[in-house]
C-alpha cells in the first residue's frame, strides 16, 4: 500500500514539476528577439538616466491591447502582434549634438551590419532622424527610430518589437494627440 | 429425509427418471429401480425408447433463427440500458477510488501541487502589479503617445525626403531649366 502511495505521489509531483521546469527553460527571452534593441548604452552616452522612459511588454502589453479592444479595435489588433515597446528621451544641448550624431551613426552602422535596414535617414543642421526595420520571414520583426535634436525633449530613441506595419502605425498614430496622450514630466 | 433428494421427484413420475437416466444423472440404486420398472412395464420401456430417439434426433434438427427485428430490438434495448448505466458505474468507480487509500495520497498530492506551483512559478514578465486599472490606462496612454510620436516623425521625415529629393533634385532644376528656356525665347 505504501508503495502505491509513493507511486501516486511521484506521479502527481512529476506532472507538476515537469511543466514548470519546461516553462522556465523555454520562457520567451525578449533580449534574444531579432526585433529587440538594447537601450542600456544610452544612459552612458548622455551621462544621465533617461528623462522619458517607457517600457511596455508582456502581460501589461496584453492588458493594454485588451483594454483598447472595444474603443479602438485596430489599435488592439496591432498591439497583439507587438511584443514590446521601449522609449528613451534625453535632453540634448547644441554643443553635444555632433558627438551624439557620431555615436548614433556608429550605432546605425552596427545595426545595419546585424541585419537592420534603414528606411528613412534625414540629416539637416541640428536634426538627425534614422529609422530602421528588421525583417524575419518576410515580416517586420522590429523597428528602431533615433531622433536627435537639441532641446529638452526632442531627442528620442524608440524600439517597437514585433510584427508591425509602418503604414498602420502612421495611420493609428495620427489619431492621437501627442500633448494629451502622454503626460510627461518635461 | 435426505436434504439432497429432490422433493418433487415423486411427483414428476417415471418420465423425469427416464430423462435423468438418459442424461446420466441417476445413481446406481435409482438405475436398478428403473430397470426393474422397465422390465415389468413394457409401456414404460416404449417411453424410454421414444425419449432416447428424441434425444438422438433433436440435435440433428436445424436450430430456428431469431427474426432480425427481434435481434435488433434486443441489441437496441441492451445498448440503452448500458448507456443509462454508465453514470452510475462511473460514480461507483469514483467513489471506490476516492474512498480507498488514494484519498490521503490525493490530499498530499494537492498540497504538493500548491506548494510546488507557488515556489516554482516563473517570474512575472511585468514587474509592477497588473491588477491596477490606472496602470493599464497609463500604459495605454504611453502606447498612444509612442504611436503618435512615431507617426509625426515619419511624417516629418517623409516631408524632408520629399523636399530634398523632389523639390531640390527635380522641381527646382526643372523650373530653372524652363525659366532659362523662356528667357532665351524672349530674347
Amino acid at each position: 500500500m505504501m508503495k502505491r502511495l509513493l507511486c501516486g505521489l511521484a506521479l502527481v509531483l512529476g506532472s507538476v514539476l515537469v511543466p514548470n521546469l519546461h516553462a522556465q527553460s523555454g520562457a520567451y527571452d525578449l533580449h534574444a528577439d531579432p526585433g529587440y534593441v538594447d537601450f542600456d548604452r544610452l544612459a552612458d552616452w548622455f551621462g544621465e538616466p533617461a528623462r522619458l522612459e517607457v517600457n511596455i511588454k508582456g502581460a501589461l502589453l496584453r492588458l493594454v491591447a485588451e483594454a483598447s479592444r472595444y474603443e479602438d479595435p485596430e489599435l488592439s489588433d496591432m498591439l497583439t502582434k507587438v511584443t514590446a515597446i521601449q522609449v528613451r528621451g534625453f535632453p540634448l544641448r547644441r554643443s553635444q549634438f555632433e558627438t551624439m550624431e557620431t555615436k548614433a551613426d556608429d550605432w546605425a552602422s552596427t545595426l545595419s551590419e546585424s541585419g537592420w535596414d534603414t528606411i528613412v535617414r534625414v540629416r539637416n543642421r541640428y536634426e538627425y532622424v534614422n529609422m530602421f526595420v528588421r525583417t524575419r520571414d518576410d515580416a517586420i520583426a522590429g523597428m528602431v527610430v533615433m531622433v536627435l535634436e537639441p532641446g529638452e525633449d526632442e531627442t528620442i530613441f524608440l524600439n517597437i518589437v514585433g510584427e508591425i506595419d509602418p503604414a498602420q502605425v502612421g495611420r493609428i498614430g495620427r489619431r492621437f494627440d501627442l500633448d494629451l496622450a502622454y503626460d510627461s514630466d518635461y | 429425509m435426505n436434504p439432497f433428494e429432490d422433493p418433487h421427484a415423486a411427483a414428476h413420475g417415471p418420465d423425469t427418471h427416464l430423462e435423468a437416466y438418459l442424461d446420466g444423472d441417476l445413481s446406481d440404486e435409482e438405475i436398478a429401480n428403473l430397470a426393474r420398472q422397465l422390465a415389468a412395464d413394457p409401456a414404460l420401456q416404449g417411453e424410454l425408447d421414444l425419449a432416447r430417439a428424441v434425444k438422438t434426433l433433436l440435435p440433428q434438427l436445424d436450430a430456428p433463427l431469431c427474426p432480425p427485428e427481434v435481434t435488433q430490438a434486443v441489441f437496441h434495448t441492451t445498448r440503452r440500458w448500458a448507456w443509462a448505466e454508465r453514470p452510475r458505474r462511473l460514480r461507483r468507480r469514483l467513489s471506490r477510488f476516492v474512498g480507498s487509500v488514494w484519498q490521503p495520497a490525493l490530499g498530499l498530492g494537492l498540497v504538493a501541487l500548491v506548494a510546488v506551483t507557488t515556489f516554482l512559478r516563473p517570474a512575472p514578465v511585468v514587474e509592477a502589479p497588473l491588477s491596477q486599472e490606472a496602470e493599464v490606462q497609463q500604459a495605454l496612454a504611453e502606447v498612444q503617445w509612442t504611436l503618435a510620436y512615431l507617426s509625426r516623425v515619419g511624417q516629418q521625415a517623409g516631408d524632408a525626403v520629399r523636399h530634398t529629393v523632389l523639390e531640390t533634385g527635380v522641381v527646382t532644376p526643372v523650373q530653372h531649366a524652363l525659366g532659362s528656356a523662356l528667357d532665351e525665347e524672349k530674347n
